[in-house]
Order: C-alpha cells, then sequence, then structure tokens
C-alpha cells in the first residue's frame, strides 16, 4: 500500500503542477490550439459569437470541455514548452 | 527502507522529468528569438479571407510573440479602403488577443476585425493596421510580418471582394395556413435571405381572391424582425385576413415582395395557400 501511494502521490504532484493536465491532455489540446490558430484566419465568421462557438466545437470534438481548455491556456501562458509544442503543430498543419 | 529510498528517487524522477513549469525558469525566452535577430511580434499571416460586397463579417489575425513578452497588445485599423472596420463590443475601440491582452514569448492568439463590406467596394479593399504592444513597459510600434523578418510600423492587408450572384430572396414555408370562418386570423408569408443584405423589405397582397385583408403598416407589411433581410435569415411578413361571411375552403392568395438592394429594386412575386375552415 505504501508503494501505491507513494506513485499516486507522485503522480497527483506531476499533474497539480501541469495546472490539473496530463501529458496526453497537453498534447490533445496543444494540437486542438495549433490547428485553430491556423484554420480561425481562414475563415469569415458571421458574429464574434460564431468563433466561440467554432473553437468550443473543437474542444468538444476532442473530447475535452471549455472549462480544460481554459485550463490548458492559462498554463500556456507559463510553459514555454507547451508554446512551443503549439507552434509545431501549427507549423505542420499550416505549411 | 532500500525499497522505500528507490520509490522516493523514482518520484525524484518523475518530478524532474515532466514538471517543466516547476524548473526556475529565469531565461523565459526558451530560446525561441527571430532570425537574424529580430525579436517582437509576428502577424503570421497577412493573408485574408475573401469578403462579399454587402455584407458585413468578422476576421482574425493570428499573432506570435518571439523574445519578447508583449503586454497591453492592441491593433487599430489606421486607414481603410472600400472597407469599413469595426471592434470587439468588450473593447470598443481597438481589438486586442482573444485569451487577454498579452503574449508571452512564442505563444499565439489572434485578434478579431468586423469588417462591413459597401457593395460598391472595390474588387480589392485595403486596411493598413497600426499594432502597439509594450516590452518591459516601453511602447513598441512595430511588428513583422509571416516570415519576413523586417520591422514595419504598418501592416497593410489587401482585401478580395467577390460579388454575391443569385436570387437575392426566396419565399419559404408554403404549407396552406388555417384561419377559421368568421373568426379571421393571421397569415404569415416567410423569406428566406441569400444576398449578402437587402432593405426596405415589404410586401403587399396582389391577388386576395376576395378575402378581406388589414397590412399592420396600413397599405403594406413587412418582416416582423425589422425591414432588413441579411444572407441566412429567415423572417416572416404577416397579414390579418378577415373571413367574415366567407364560406369555409381553400383560396391562394398572390403576393409580391419588393426590396432595396444597394439601391436597385427588387422583386418576387409568389402565392399563399389559406384554408378557411368551418367554425
Amino acid at each position: 500500500m505504501k508503494r501505491i501511494s507513494a506513485l499516486v502521490v507522485g503522480l497527483g504532484l506531476v499533474v497539480a503542477a501541469c495546472g490539473g493536465l496530463t501529458s496526453q491532455d497537453r498534447e490533445v489540446l496543444a494540437r486542438v490550439e495549433g490547428r485553430w490558430m491556423c484554420d480561425v484566419q481562414r475563415y469569415t465568421f458571421e458574429d464574434v459569437a460564431d468563433i466561440e462557438a467554432e473553437l468550443a466545437a473543437r474542444v468538444v470534438a476532442a473530447g475535452y470541455e471549455l472549462a480544460d481548455y481554459e485550463t490548458f491556456k492559462a498554463v500556456l501562458g507559463e510553459d514555454p514548452e507547451l508554446r512551443a509544442q503549439v507552434r509545431g503543430v501549427y507549423e505542420e498543419y499550416c505549411a | 527502507m532500500r525499497g522505500l529510498g528507490a520509490w522516493i528517487l523514482a518520484l525524484l524522477l518523475v518530478l524532474g522529468a515532466a514538471t517543466p513549469a516547476l524548473a526556475d525558469d529565469e531565461d523565459d525566452d526558451g530560446g525561441d528569438h527571430g532570425k537574424d535577430g529580430n525579436v517582437g511580434v509576428v502577424l503570421v499571416s497577412d493573408k485574408v479571407p475573401a469578403v462579399t460586397a454587402g455584407d458585413t463579417v468578422w476576421i482574425a489575425l493570428t499573432w506570435r510573440a518571439e523574445g519578447v513578452e508583449a503586454r497591453n497588445f492592441r491593433v487599430v485599423a489606421a486607414k481603410t479602403k472600400g472597407i469599413d472596420v469595426s471592434y470587439p463590443a468588450n473593447t470598443g475601440t481597438y481589438s486586442s488577443l482573444m485569451a487577454d491582452d498579452t503574449l508571452s514569448d512564442g505563444e499565439m492568439d489572434f485578434t478579431s476585425l468586423r469588417l462591413s463590406v459597401p457593395y460598391d467596394a472595390p474588387k480589392k479593399a485595403e486596411i493598413e493596421l497600426e499594432v502597439t504592444y509594450e516590452v518591459d513597459g516601453k511602447t513598441v510600434r512595430e511588428v513583422m510580418v509571416g516570415k519576413k523578418r523586417k520591422p514595419r510600423d504598418e501592416v497593410k492587408l489587401k482585401i478580395r471582394v467577390q460579388r454575391y450572384s443569385g436570387a437575392d430572396v426566396a419565399q419559404v414555408d408554403l404549407d396552406p395556413q388555417a384561419v377559421v370562418a368568421g373568426a379571421g386570423g393571421w397569415v404569415d408569408i416567410a423569406y428566406t435571405g441569400y444576398a449578402p443584405r437587402v432593405d426596405d423589405f415589404r410586401v403587399v397582397v396582389t391577388d386576395a381572391a376576395g378575402l378581406a385583408l388589414e397590412y399592420p403598416q396600413g397599405s403594406y407589411t413587412s418582416l416582423v424582425h425589422d425591414a432588413v433581410l441579411e444572407d441566412g435569415e429567415t423572417d416572416v411578413a404577416r397579414v390579418y385576413v378577415d373571413t367574415s361571411g366567407v364560406a369555409p375552403g381553400d383560396y391562394v392568395l398572390t403576393v409580391e415582395a419588393t426590396w432595396s438592394k444597394a439601391g436597385s429594386p427588387g422583386s418576387l412575386v409568389g402565392s399563399v395557400p389559406v384554408t378557411v375552415t368551418a367554425p
């Protein structure tokens, strides 16, 4: 039990340090974000609400909620590696 | 103890490998400097989607900070040609980034602009943007565009304006509407807009099939929401049918819708089936 508890605590600390995002969350949301940064400038939108709705649809389609995306954006501002990850997705997708 | 020590070591290794946010990152530029030593904010692409004359749309411009943390980021249209620009309601006189007004080094975000394209807009409209942001408390008024590293004081966008061709308006929802004999009732005439925008929309019944009618506006009726129909919008015009002394049966009203598009008149003749039912 002590070994399992230590591992759980360790993983919990890792997740907490990443703003509650697992490495899979980071990878998936970085892909959503990188592609979104490319696509958003390709289209016109009838209203600002349509921009928000399109983003929300992409987040949900990736299996996440908007609250998860907001967490991701908060972490993004503090994490240069995550920002580099988003840029990598953007450059591969938007070339 | 040996087992416990191994787990502690494993925990430390996991923390060290997977928590970059905890690292002491005094140098927060991540080594992400622009080429030739240029640092600052980059407009990732100055290519803007085509717009349609007569339409009003929102566009987004994506930005990236390189080697700097850009605060209080603002974009305004300093000059325009053939197009009008406005901004999100929460900022009013300028546009800032979608998430907030700060771009951290390497971060990407976009600003949105509302474009109103008059029907007589030229084939190529232009917008000259003025971009300002702060780095270490100092205001910066230049950005880089795309892969060109040269800083610019102005960013010029060229926007292709296309012309809509096709039907302006269509009458929709043509199922018969029931009105009780002797009681009277409102009949809806529904229209969907296809052209970017038509104004002064009016409907008159040119053949009432013997039924007595009343218009909300006296001599005509207009759309419930307003007298404007935009692309993708469906609205209804209503007319009151007086069925006093009218025998039950099927009647067909002939209606004509008229409107103005870019100062030119348009019209559409249609029909509205009405079933007068027994009381």
